[in-house]
């Protein structure tokens, strides 16, 4: 499964890709349920209803939907880090691992659950937009922290570009 | 001395940034008039940009700052935009997490950075709280380096001093640290109704 996560606008985004659209192998998350809201960090999607996030705002499943062997994000690249919308993506999609530490590489990270052993994705990162050395410098420090976080052999690069439209191999 | 600290975390209760900001409030009581901002709701900038010092504090969210931080930010931007401030605060910022490791907040502290960067505003230091929800539940001889580090990040805040971020850890072994941590959520999940079979192997997607 290729998920795809953007913050472009949604229609244009599918024209112009349509050969994405109506996919059983690709999935899309984009802002097009509406405003997401912002997580709460009320921990049910650890420890009340694991992997369901509360929040009933159509982006309530994104821990299942931020998953795949292949992650694509694509993000304006706001004050060294993700936007808006993609950084809550993440926030969001936090049930997707579990509550509990473990130390990996001499520091703690969440336990993954079992069935994703040796199944860390290939995870790829596009970040658009005007991008100052200091962005630059701590936007690489966060890839390379999420990809542990995501599995301890999580793979892919962090890519710097223009055009995502010209750019990004969809 | 006017200090606007910027409460960044979404809780309602149990906040660790609250009791952070609360905190610093009582410590800086006498040295200057101390008002809390909360980044859910983004208003009041006039006021916040009228302080001398912002400090935001906030949990760490998947390696960095929680999205409406982020959204926060952009919004003071552009107010500073249309109306440029008499006064160039200066910038600091506190970050507490879950992990054992203080060090872990250097790209979320970075992003305050940039903002700062990017609005022009002189961007002073940070403070990385490692084992942030646990600290007020440990013992003081547990917290002697994270109490130092609050120290000596006050000191620059008050003396509006630059200096290199300062992360913090708890005074338990790690492995300790984790064991402690991992137990707590036991109970919790049991009055949920919840085994740790549950989480490990939760039920199929429902929506």
């Amino acid at each position: 499964m290729k998920v795809i996560v953007h913050d472009l606008e949604p229609e244009k985004f599918l024209q112009a890709f349509p050969h994405l659209q109506n996919r059983e192998d690709v999935g899309i998350i984009a802002e097009t349920d509406g405003p997401i809201r912002n997580c709460i960090g009320c921990f049910s999607c650890w420890i009340r209803t694991p992997m369901q996030c509360i929040i009933k705002d159509g982006y309530n499943d994104l821990s299942h939907r931020f998953d795949g062997d292949e992650v694509i994000v694509i993000s304006r690249c706001v004050y060294g880090g993700y936007s808006r919308f993609v950084k809550n993506v993440f926030d969001r999609s936090i049930g997707g691992g579990t509550p509990f530490f473990e130390i990996r590489d001499g520091e703690l990270k969440h336990v993954q659950r079992e069935k994703k052993e040796g199944e860390s994705p290939n995870f790829n990162v596009y970040m658009y937009g005007n991008v100052t050395d200091l962005e630059k410098k701590m936007i690489t420090g966060l890839y390379i922290a999420n990809k542990a976080n995501m599995g301890p052999d999580t793979t892919g690069e962090l890519h710097f570009i223009n055009d995502v439209y010209e750019e990004v191999p969809l | 001395m006017k200090f606007a600290m910027i409460m960044g975390s979404p809780k309602r209760r149990g906040s660790i940034s609250a009791h952070l900001i609360e905190e610093m409030k009582t410590t800086i009581a006498d040295k200057g008039e101390v008002t809390i901002f909360n980044a859910l709701e983004p208003e009041q900038f006039e006021e916040v940009l009228s302080c001398d010092r912002l400090v935001f504090v906030f949990p760490l969210y998947f390696d960095s700052l929680p999205s409406h931080v982020i959204s926060y930010l952009e919004q003071l931007n552009a107010f500073i935009q249309e109306h440029p401030p008499e006064k160039k605060p200066s910038v600091y910022a506190v970050c507490n997490l879950g992990f054992y490791e203080g060090y872990q907040t250097k790209w979320a502290l970075g992003r305050i950075q940039c903002w700062a960067e990017a609005v022009s505003l002189p961007w002073k230091a940070g403070l990385g709280i490692g084992a942030g929800p646990f600290i007020p539940h440990l013992p003081p001889e547990a917290r002697k380096r994270t109490d130092k580090g609050k120290e000596q990040f006050l000191q620059l805040l008050l003396s509006d001093a630059t200096g290199d971020n300062i992360y913090t850890e708890p005074d338990i072994p790690k492995e300790m640290f984790v064991e402690i941590a991992n137990a707590q959520w036991t109970p919790q999940l049991e009055a949920n109704g919840l085994t740790v079979n549950d989480v490990m192997n939760p039920h199929p997607r429902q929506n």
